[in-house]
């Protein structure tokens, strides 16, 4: 009988450990939380990219996709943030687009750039490869524009002692012919904590 | 019977409480004179350990770690262990934020050294500060400028509470309206140097008003140039959109011509060059020692007045490796002085750390005092009770005596700075006064920062170097 | 007694008419208001960038204090399939109102295959 209760007293402890963690709904998760976080950059992806596809001065149409590099964007946060989980989320509005391609060559941040290129490209003149299959001179392009730009925080001190938060995530498209900016947009979320709360 | 199991299980948790309290004190010693030895592996590796147990010194533990980790030139192990020790900061002032007025007071029951360590001001910015060092050694620029914002950020809480004091103590103040306080405790909030604030004043307070700005904008006793200097030679080396950090820094510095230079350099807008900015991080901040205190007190069973002896921390400066250092036959100029920022911040603390442990003592005696007259009315088992009283008495008085010694001992005393162009060789020589010589070869072209950690006369001397050069292709909005 | 019914149904329906866009949902049936009270879709407009539809809704506030609102545009192609159902062009957007105030809200297509859209509207938390 005792062994029976200190199983199931095992049990119960076990299990009230398991439900220390769960799965977020995301789409219909409410939670707030200090930092810039996959609601924001959901929301941030949604506005920007849909202001740099009706961006009528870029030019782009299906017939002469317009192609872009992604510069480098700035973290001037207090968030260990990377920057690139957000120019993911606008490459991937691009990329869907038919009037809009993505530069894997041109890239500010090293994941941006893919090496396979320049390895497929090593192999000319190596008699082990199949000269059909190689890939021709000449055909690689370069970006027509290029974006990049910052996030920034400010901490602002309220009345009541606790702090507000405000994120802002600004962006630049740069037509590389002239050095002319095409398009610029930005995007802000305010978040507040309470007195004496860390702010990230 | 009940009541005697009741004391005898209650003297063991007073036990072990007592023996933390007492062992973070022997720990502390023994870590002191291996810094001091320049025994750091065997430092590191104790404080690691430390730091990988779940107690009230976790936290504390993981600050020393890191710090141990950065002074043995191993960025990756001070990353890890300062970010677990800024982790658990953060988790303490969110439990905090939730705890009642319970739980309060009955913080008042135990120790100091038995709850949790609450690092702030100094501590948290230093812990910033050597975190963006290590991001840097690791290249990591972008890490490096979070870490920066972070140490600006803990500054600039600093600075408002230490303004929300100053305005709460300083007799003068009172002489002003309700608006003319609130305008002070803004001015002094600003992140603005003193000239800035100087040109608003007239519009907004009276004359006593403005003496008192004056008074508080010399930020001494709290404003840390060298987190500033930092800050602001990054961004400028980085291209960062300017923010007032250089001019902070001339503001807490105006002795320093080197951070004065870069302060007018900055602000007329000349992009630096092949600079070399050296930072030497000499000695060892003071640590805290515990000191018997008496106050005299009312017996509570009319037995007249007596004394009541406890200890209470105080703070202990420490000798400095060296009191003067040279580089490439340059003097370095004296950028910080973390001892006057250390006795601030316990200056600011004292006053809280003798109340909780006044009425400590005074709780524990009166529950003594209680508890010996009840025992003495109880007819049956009352010598045994007695000497059980007794016992659990002198363990609940060490637990509850033991001053709190935990402290961020493993900063610097001084911050000594040089700023030189970029030698031809990339060869930098670093001398210190009682003679001791160290070559540094910096290897790419452009800015460089360099960090030197000597913390004692006989100890190890690490070298670190970031290369502050601004990206290919970097654009600023 | 017919007349009387027949004299009711149809003030029971003026009177709905006249409600609007209030409680339920909108009459453009492109647009879902999802338990969203005193906020009306008065227009729902389409257009072009390119080869790519757009699409703009005019929201009105009918409340006498602030609303917030979460929407999310669904493309669908000329065979009713969803396009780039998680792409960002599809993702959850935040719109405030200010107490009776009238906001446009557009966004485009993610490619040109798209024909026709859907509009989810619910109040943010």
């Amino acid at each position: 009988m005792y062994l029976r209760v200190a199983t199931v007293g095992l049990s119960l402890l076990l299990c009230w450990g398991c439900a220390s963690t769960e799965r977020v709904d995301v789409h219909n998760d409410t939670e707030t939380t200090v930092s810039f976080d996959i609601h924001d950059i959901e929301a941030a992806a949604a506005m920007l990219s849909q202001s740099l596809l009706q961006a009528r001065r870029i030019g782009a149409t299906s017939e002469k996709p317009v192609l872009v590099a992604f510069g480098h964007v700035t973290n001037d946060t207090c968030q260990l943030f990377d920057t690139d989980v957000l120019l993911r989320r606008l490459e991937e509005a691009l990329v869907t687009s038919d009037r809009f391609e993505v530069s894997a060559v041109f890239a500010g941040r090293a994941s941006g750039r893919d090496d396979q290129i320049s390895a497929a490209r090593s192999v000319r003149g190596n008699a082990a490869f199949d000269a059909a299959s190689i890939q021709q001179q000449g055909q690689l392009r370069v970006p027509d524009i290029s974006i990049s730009g910052k996030l920034t925080q400010r901490n602002v001190r309220r009345d009541n002692g606790g702090t507000r938060i405000e994120y802002f995530v600004t962006l630049k498209a740069t037509r590389l012919a002239d050095g002319v900016v095409v398009w610029q947009r930005s995007f802000q979320t305010v978040k507040a904590v309470a007195a004496g709360m860390p702010v990230w | 019977m009940n009541r005697m199991r009741g004391l005898l299980l209650g003297g063991i948790a007073l036990l072990s409480a007592a023996s933390g309290c007492l062992s973070v004190a022997g720990r502390l010693d023994e870590q002191a004179e291996q810094v001091t030895h320049g025994v750091l592996e065997k430092a590191y590796n104790r404080a690691a350990a430390l730091a990988e147990e779940d107690s009230a010194d976790t936290g504390f533990w993981q600050a020393e770690a890191g710090t141990l980790a950065l002074m043995r030139g191993k960025p990756k192990d001070a990353i890890h262990f300062l970010g677990l020790a800024d982790e658990s900061f953060n988790d303490l002032a969110r439990r905090r934020y939730g705890a009642s007025v319970v739980d309060t007071t009955a913080a008042l029951a135990v120790n100091d050294c038995t709850m949790p360590y609450a690092a702030e001001g100094l501590d948290r910015v230093f812990t910033h500060i050597y975190r963006a060092l290590a991001y840097g050694v690791s290249n990591d620029m972008e890490a490096m400028r979070v870490e920066l914002n972070r140490a600006r950020q803990r500054q600039i809480e600093w600075f408002g509470q230490c303004s929300e004091d100053i305005v709460k103590q300083e007799d003068a103040l009172k002489q002003l309206s309700k608006k003319e306080r609130q305008a002070v405790r803004q001015a002094v909030n600003q992140q603005t140097a003193p000239t800035p604030l100087a040109a608003g004043i007239a519009e907004t307070v009276s004359a006593e008003g403005a003496e008192a700005i004056q008074a508080f904008s010399t930020l001494r006793g709290f404003g840390n140039p060298y987190a500033a200097h930092l800050t602001g030679v990054f961004r400028w080396c980085m291209g960062d959109a300017p923010r007032n950090d250089l001019a902070m820094a001339a503001a807490l510095a105006p002795t320093c011509s080197a951070v004065q230079a870069d302060a007018l350099a900055s602000a007329a807008g000349r992009v630096p060059q092949k600079r070399v900015w050296v930072y030497i991080e000499d000695g060892l901040a003071p640590r805290r020692t515990e000191h018997p205190f008496t106050i005299p007190y009312p017996s509570l069973t009319g037995n007249g007045f007596g004394t009541l002896t406890f200890n209470v921390p105080k703070l202990e400066p420490r000798a400095a490796a060296a009191t003067s250092y040279t580089v490439n036959h340059m003097p370095c100029e004296q950028l910080t002085d973390v001892d006057a920022l250390a006795q601030d911040q316990f200056d600011r603390a004292w006053p809280g750390i003798l109340t909780r442990q006044v009425t400590r003592t005074i709780l524990r005696v009166a529950m003594q005092e209680g508890t010996q007259a009840a025992v003495k009315t109880h007819r049956d088992g009352g010598e045994a009770a007695a000497l059980l009283i007794s016992a659990a008495w002198i363990v609940y008085n060490a637990a509850t005596n033991a001053a709190d010694v935990r402290c961020a001992d493993l900063l610097p005393k001084k911050v000594w700075l040089a700023a030189l162009s970029r030698p031809a060789d990339g060869t930098l020589q670093v001398r210190s006064a009682d003679g001791q010589e160290i070559r540094i070869q910096l290897h790419p072209q452009g800015n460089a920062l360099v960090w030197v950690r000597r913390a004692a006369a006989t100890g190890q001397i690490t070298v670190l170097t970031v290369d502050l050069e601004r990206p290919a292709g970097y654009t600023t909005i | 007694m017919t007349w009387i019914k027949g004299y009711g149904i149809a003030v029971c329906a003026g009177a709905l008419a006249l409600m609007g866009c209030r409680t339920v949902q909108c009459w453009d049936n492109r647009v879902t208001l999802a338990n969203v009270s005193d906020v009306a879709v008065e227009q729902v407009s389409t257009g072009h960038v390119g080869q790519s539809i757009t699409a703009q809704i005019r929201l009105r506030s009918l409340r006498s204090s602030p609303v917030q609102l979460r929407l999310r545009f669904s493309w669908l192609d000329g065979a009713g399939q969803a396009v780039a159902a998680e792409a960002p062009t599809s993702a959850w957007r935040r719109v405030s109102l200010a107490p009776q105030e009238v906001r446009f809200v557009d966004a485009v297509a993610p490619d040109a295959s798209c024909a026709s859209f859907m509009v989810y509207i619910q109040e943010a938390d």
